[in-house]
Order: C-alpha cells, then sequence, then structure tokens
C-alpha cells in the first residue's frame, strides 16, 4: 500500500460545489455589493435555509430574529457567511461512507462540535480568532474522509485494532495505510485552496507543538480532545488522545472557566447539529 | 515486570522505546498478544505495568457508580495522560454527566 497512491486517487474525489466557489470569488472582490452576495446564496434555497437556521442558533447569539440572507450577512459578517457555506457545501460533497465503518451523520457531529468548541475556547481564552478558529476545528478531521472512501478495508482495520486498544487512531492509521488523517487534510486543503492558517490546525493538531506561530492550532487540539471526552459524535476515534500542556497553555484558558465551557459546548452544539443536519 | 510475566490485556503504565529511543508503544495501550511478540523481537526485558488504580480511586470516592459506567469511562480515558489536572476535570465531567443521565 503506497501512500503516493493514495494522494494521487485524492484527485478523484468531487469538487466543491460551484455555489461555494462562486460566494468565496464575489467576497474576495473589492467592490463586493453585499446584495449580490445575498442573491447568490439565495439561488440555493437548502442553503439559505440552513444559513438562516445557524444565524438564528446560539452560536451567533443575535438579539433579534433574522429572516433574510441580506439581513444575516450584515449581522454576522461575510466571514461567518463564507465559512457556513463552506461547511454547508462539505455536506452535500461527501454525502456517504463505506458500511461498517463510521456513519457520515457521526462525522458531521464530531467535525461540528469541534467547530463550535473551538469557537468557544477562542473566544474564552481571547488568543485566537473565533472565526478562524471555528472552520479549523471543522475542518480538523476531513482527512479522516478520503482514507474511509479510498481505503476501507485498512482503516476498518486500523478502527478495530484502535477499538481494541492498541493505540490512538492517528498512529494506527501510519500503520496499516503509511499516511495519516492529518497529512492528508493538508493537501485536502491546499487542492481546495484555503489560507495557510486552517492547513496548520489540520496537519497539526495531533502535534501541536509544529505550529506554535498559528494559535488556532492548539485551540484546535484542545477542542478536539473535550469532544472526544464528551462523546459528540465521531470520526473514529473512541479513546481521549493526549493532551499537549503547552497548547493548553496557549489557548488561554483557565482550568476554573472549564466546567462552564463544557455546558455552553454541549448545549450550542445540539442547536448547531440540528440547524445543519435537519433537512 | 519482567517480559517472560507479561498477559495479554495488562496495560502499560510508561512508553516503551527501541534502542533509538523511538517510541514503540504508548502507554495506556492495553497489550495484544502481537505487541507482546513485537516486544520480545525488540529484546525488550522489562516493561511497566498499570496497576488500574484510576478506576479503583473513582470507584471509592463514588460508592454509587456502577462498574460498568466505571469500566467504560476508565477504558475512554486509558490512553490519555490522565495525571493532567485538566485530564482528571474532564473525566469528573463526564462522569457526573452520564451519572446524571442514568439517574434521568
Amino acid at each position: 500500500m503506497s501512500d503516493d497512491r493514495l494522494i494521487e486517487q485524492l484527485g478523484e474525489l468531487p469538487a466543491l460545489p460551484n455555489v461555494y466557489l462562486r460566494v468565496r470569488e464575489a467576497i474576495a472582490a473589492p467592490d463586493m455589493a453585499l446584495e449580490t452576495l445575498a442573491n447568490l446564496i439565495e439561488s440555493d434555497p437548502s442553503l439559505s435555509m440552513r444559513l438562516l437556521r445557524v444565524a438564528n442558533s446560539p452560536l451567533y447569539g443575535l438579539a433579534t430574529r433574522v429572516d433574510t440572507i441580506l439581513h444575516a450577512l450584515t449581522l454576522i459578517g461575510t466571514t461567518a457567511a463564507h465559512h457556513l457555506v463552506l461547511s454547508t457545501s462539505l455536506m452535500t460533497v461527501f454525502r456517504d461512507l463505506p458500511s461498517g465503518t463510521v456513519s457520515m451523520r457521526s462525522f458531521w457531529e464530531h467535525s461540528l462540535a469541534c467547530a463550535v468548541a473551538a469557537r468557544l475556547i477562542a473566544h474564552q481564552g481571547g488568543r485566537a480568532n473565533p472565526e478562524h478558529a471555528y472552520l479549523a476545528g471543522l475542518l480538523h478531521d476531513i482527512g479522516r474522509l478520503p482514507l474511509y472512501l479510498l481505503e476501507p478495508l485498512n482503516m476498518g482495520a486500523a478502527l478495530r485494532a484502535h477499538c481494541e486498544h492498541q493505540g490512538h487512531l492517528h498512529d494506527l492509521e501510519r500503520q496499516y495505510l503509511g499516511i495519516d488523517h492529518t497529512e492528508l487534510g493538508a493537501i485536502l486543503l491546499a487542492h481546495w485552496q484555503l489560507p495557510e492558517v486552517f492547513r496548520s490546525a489540520v496537519s497539526d493538531h495531533h502535534t501541536p507543538w509544529h505550529s506554535l506561530h498559528v494559535p488556532e492550532t492548539a485551540v484546535v487540539h484542545v477542542a478536539d480532545l473535550i469532544v472526544n471526552s464528551l462523546g459528540l459524535g465521531t470520526s473514529g476515534t473512541r479513546l481521549v488522545p493526549v493532551l499537549d500542556d503547552d497548547a493548553w497553555k496557549r489557548t488561554g484558558l483557565d482550568i476554573e472557566q472549564l466546567p462552564a465551557i463544557l455546558e455552553a459546548i454541549l448545549l450550542t452544539t445540539r442547536e448547531v447539529i440540528s440547524a445543519f443536519m435537519e433537512s | 515486570m519482567r517480559l517472560t510475566e507479561i498477559q495479554p490485556g495488562m496495560r502499560l503504565a510508561k512508553d516503551v522505546h527501541d534502542p533509538q529511543g523511538r517510541i514503540l508503544i504508548r502507554a495506556g495501550v492495553v497489550l495484544s498478544e502481537r505487541q507482546i511478540r513485537l516486544l520480545r523481537s525488540w529484546a525488550v526485558a522489562d516493561v511497566c505495568i498499570a496497576r488500574d488504580e484510576e478506576a479503583g480511586d473513582l470507584g471509592r470516592r463514588h460508592p454509587e457508580i456502577s462498574d460498568e459506567l466505571l469500566r467504560s469511562i476508565d477504558t475512554q480515558f486509558s490512553l490519555s495522560n490522565r495525571d493532567h489536572p485538566v485530564i482528571q476535570a474532564l473525566q469528573a465531567f463526564c462522569l457526573s454527566r452520564m451519572l446524571e443521565r442514568r439517574q434521568g
């Protein structure tokens, strides 16, 4: 099994939907009018519905209810809207996983919970950008999807070994496949032309000491560990990873804040999952 | 503990390294027959085995918790660094959340 072959096969994975690419282009344009962006998003009814649901969820804690895309864009801002469109797009790109691995729903529940947790930690700790942390959290395990889709047998064997407590899943991925989800995730993000901050968080969330200059990496490392402890969905991991003490310190959090943050993660995640997942 | 006395199912208390200092098997791993053979092939003579006191301690502190619940939390955190205060706080939070759920 050669990991180069796996990387070559990534090209066969679906591209990001057109609506996302157009939204990204519109946001990057120097003379972008919010109305143009709103019209673009409204051209996709299911995307519009999800964006409004998430904008009205506790994630943004808005004082008033928003019922038009334009109103949502003015209140949550274009960066948050961009990230919401990307998350919704990714969920439509990857629809199913081979049976016998983890369910796609469970994978996205874990990813959304990690996004919510990372955003809250960034907000409370004051060291990382909450919107960047949100998207980095959402994307952190994206490299597992090609592993499940392209190498279901080897990945199934790695999962079984993990469930028999033979080691952490990311170590077993290397053992069984010669590559792990952090490396594949970073390649995917480069392929989709997403910024460096997200690539670092994806490639180093299990090795945060490699990305000391990116505060979002430490935040995602801690968010992933918390979400695995709370058992909110799963991307395959069943056992809580090892906490890097330095990464914990770099989040800016105090251990006394932990119980309140854990409660907030549980509450917000429930709402955000239903906003994204219910059709 | 001498490698000759190790049985499958025992849990490592410390990382096992090869002569170059690379980690062969991490602390917290429950040893399988295959891993014990691997250790023999690396000529590892002694490994440090966990005495599983964490679950026992929790059980003594919370006599109302069933063994099954203790075992599931213990397994979930078995590969983490349980000497870290944040991990201990997380484990305590998860335990109380599970208890609340059981009691409805």
